[in-house]
């Protein structure tokens, strides 16, 4: 009698253990086979049209996947429907004889059907078995599927990494048929303030991922697409106000490349912002960061990538200082800006990995912009950021005051006196000018600059030249005698090769009279 | 009753005072003739204009002034009075020579007296020479809210 009963019980033991042979008929929701999630079941297509429910009856939240295969002749179609018979999912990846996967599939309490079907007319293997296995995992950390559109999208929270796959390549539940997939993410920052926020997808081999932001109402904020095939994405220092709602959208940017072998992680993390480093978009003027401290970090990227950066000056006359990093494999470029964002000097000195440095600008009361971008648009690094530094020094006599590239803009010097300026940006051009009130024998000296060969021409008041002199070589002083009269006189000095530059050593100039 | 009648008509006074509605308490619009610089007399047969303009981008800004001319160290005119960002113009006859020129702006807040700004802001110095047979005119353009200008000069021929 025991050795019975012992025998019976290992039999139901492991006809609990075994899969779950479909109970046909189970061709509609009333019919549907009662499957454990996590349990594999077996079946046959009797016929091409047969459809065979399995109801899964799941008691908490979880993430579900399913996988099909193992019959010649049919091809599968794989969908999962919720407990109103509205269908949440529905995976058609592979053709005749293909395996199917349905991954990431959010569930809460309640009851769920699964249902496999068939789409080749053809098919004739009805004594062939399927085996549809599932599996049931914590969702914590995990993607929830459906979470194809901006209205499902799904709230992470900010600080933590998410799982989940670019699978399956087609959205099959939407009127286009061309639909990719899609997933969405929600973020919320409940707290008031500014908060940069940080987000680096991992790759993911076959895979190319674009990574979007969009507001509440819909308007692409920011996108990612620095890397390829098989590689990241990275958005660094996105500038969010809270309490406020952000959606993520990542996808594959080539619709039928999918990978439902490797996941990709999605790290998201939320910091206050304390005016260290950029706010981004920070693309144009009116989304320019706030440029309050000494120095600011940012970085390229995507490629093409310009930081808009606003300088405010109090009221007084300054000579704005500005000092670039250089960036692992870039170009830089460095422009500065009036308030309504024309151009005042763009400084491109330097090449590859090099610093870019504004030497002093006169700027007074009012807005300004610093604009940091990859000379070639087509480089991007958002894991290496660049510093920006930035000086206001109070003018004075004897100081450059830039812009004197013009005799529109000369600076005016008087006689006795000198300045110290610089030959910087590449192409630079200083003029000067002073008035004689008596005749008399003016002398011009200029201080050398080493990598500058400079050349010094003396214009009457009515721009007619009447003198110049050269340096011999580079590094060497320059000067000027001539008797002059009465009137007002302009100096020109610039390099005798315009691409000659120092953006470290001042020169001197001065006018005396013998 | 003599002396009553004094009191009963600054009671009425009173009373007529604190029954008038009273006007917002704005600021009143610079008034450009708050101790405003004659209007240049008319020259004739100038030989010398001086054009004056402010490049203004917000229209509150745009407050009054005028420009005063100093040739080798004298003063030898003022422009009109007017808009920052209209041109104003002082035309004048000079004796032919090289002279050395100086311009001094001044402006009227919006509450106080006309001020001169500030020296380091003035245009500078520069000597123009003038020509029998010709016309030089001066042209001073600020902008930034003053923190800069341009001077210009060209020379035409007078008609005859």
């Amino acid at each position: 009698m025991m050795k019975r009963f012992k025998s019976l019980t290992l039999l139901c033991l492991l006809a609990a253990c075994g899969p779950t042979r479909e109970i046909e008929p189970n061709d509609s929701y009333q019919q549907a086979t009662p499957l454990k999630a996590g349990r594999t079941a077996v079946g046959t297509i009797s016929n091409p049209k047969d459809q065979d429910f399995y109801r899964l009856d799941i008691a908490a939240d979880a993430v579900l996947s399913a996988k099909i295969g193992g019959i010649r002749d049919v091809d599968f179609v794989l969908s999962l429907l919720d407990k109103d018979r509205r269908e949440l999912k529905r995976v058609d990846e592979t053709t005749v004889g293909g395996d199917e996967q349905l991954l990431d599939l959010g569930v809460s309490p309640g009851i769920y059907y699964m249902v496999v079907s068939n789409k080749n007319e053809k098919a004739n293997n009805p004594s062939q078995s399927y085996e549809l296995l599932t599996k049931l995992e914590p969702s914590a950390a995990r993607e929830r599927e459906p979470n194809d559109t901006a209205l499902s999208a799904q709230p992470v929270e900010a600080g933590g990494v998410l799982r989940g796959h670019y699978w399956p390549t087609r959205n099959l539940l939407v009127e286009d048929p061309e639909a990719g997939e899609e997933d969405w993410f929600s973020v919320e920052v409940g707290k008031p303030g500014l908060f940069l926020l940080n987000i680096d997808v991992s790759e993911v081999p076959k895979v190319d991922p674009i990574l979007e932001v969009y507001d509440t109402n819909g308007y692409k904020l920011k996108e990612a697409d620095a890397g390829g095939v098989g590689e990241g994405e990275s958005l660094r220092n996105f500038g969010v106000r809270g309490p406020g709602k952000f959606l993520l959208r990542l996808r594959s940017k080539y619709k039928t490349a999918g990978n439902p072998d490797a996941p990709y992680d999605l790290m998201t993390e939320l910091l206050p912002y304390q005016g260290r480093t950029e706010f981004e978009p920070n693309d144009q003027r009116a989304d320019a960061t706030p440029f309050e401290l000494d120095s600011i970090q940012g970085s390229i990227a995507p490629a093409g990538d310009q930081d808009w950066y606003k300088v405010s000056v109090p009221e007084g006359r300054f000579l704005l200082r500005a000092d670039l990093s250089g960036v692992p494999g870039m170009d830089m470029v460095m422009a500065l800006k009036d308030s309504l964002g024309s151009d005042l000097s763009v400084i491109d000195n330097a090449g590859r990995e090099q610093p870019e440095i504004l030497t002093g600008w006169g700027v007074s009361k009012g807005d300004y912009y610093l604009v940091v971008s990859e000379k070639s648009g087509k480089k991007a690094g958002s894991r290496d950021p660049y510093t920006l530094t930035k000086k206001l020094i109070a003018w004075q006599a004897g100081l450059e005051w830039e812009p004197n590239d013009s005799t529109a803009t000369v600076q005016s010097l008087k006689v006795g006196e000198s300045v110290d300026g610089y030959f910087a940006p590449k192409g630079d051009i200083d003029w000067y000018e002073f008035n004689v009130y008596q005749k008399g024998v003016v002398e011009l000296e200029l201080t050398g600059v080493i990598n500058v060969a400079a050349t010094m021409t003396l214009f009457d008041q009515e721009y007619k030249e009447l003198a110049s002199a050269s340096a011999a070589k580079p590094g060497d002083p320059v000067s000027l005698k001539r008797e002059l009269d009465r009137g007002t006189y302009a100096v020109r000095l610039k390099p005798s090769d315009p691409a000659q530059n120092n953006v470290r050593d001042k020169y001197s100039f001065r006018v005396r009279v013998q | 009753m003599m002396k009553r009648f004094p009191l009963s008509f600054v009671l009425l006074l009173a009373a007529c005072a604190s029954s008038a509605p009273k006007a917002p308490a704005l600021l009143p619009p610079p008034r450009l003739e708050r101790h405003a610089a004659q209007e240049p007399p008319e020259v004739k047969d100038p030989n010398f204009i001086l054009v004056v303009s402010e490049s203004v981008p917000n229209p509150d800004d745009d407050g009054a002034c005028f420009a005063k001319v100093f040739i080798d160290g004298r003063e030898a005119g003022k422009t009109d009075v007017g808009r920052k960002s209209e041109e104003h113009l002082l035309k004048l006859r000079l004796p032919a020579g090289n002279q050395p020129v100086r311009l001094e702006y001044w402006v009227l807040p919006a509450v106080g007296e006309w001020t001169k700004l500030d020296d380091s802001r003035q245009p500078r110095e520069r000597f123009v020479r003038v020509e029998e047979g010709s016309l030089v005119r001066l042209s001073l353009r600020f902008s930034e809210g003053e923190s800069s200008n341009n001077l210009t000069l060209s020379r035409e021929p007078i008609p005859r």
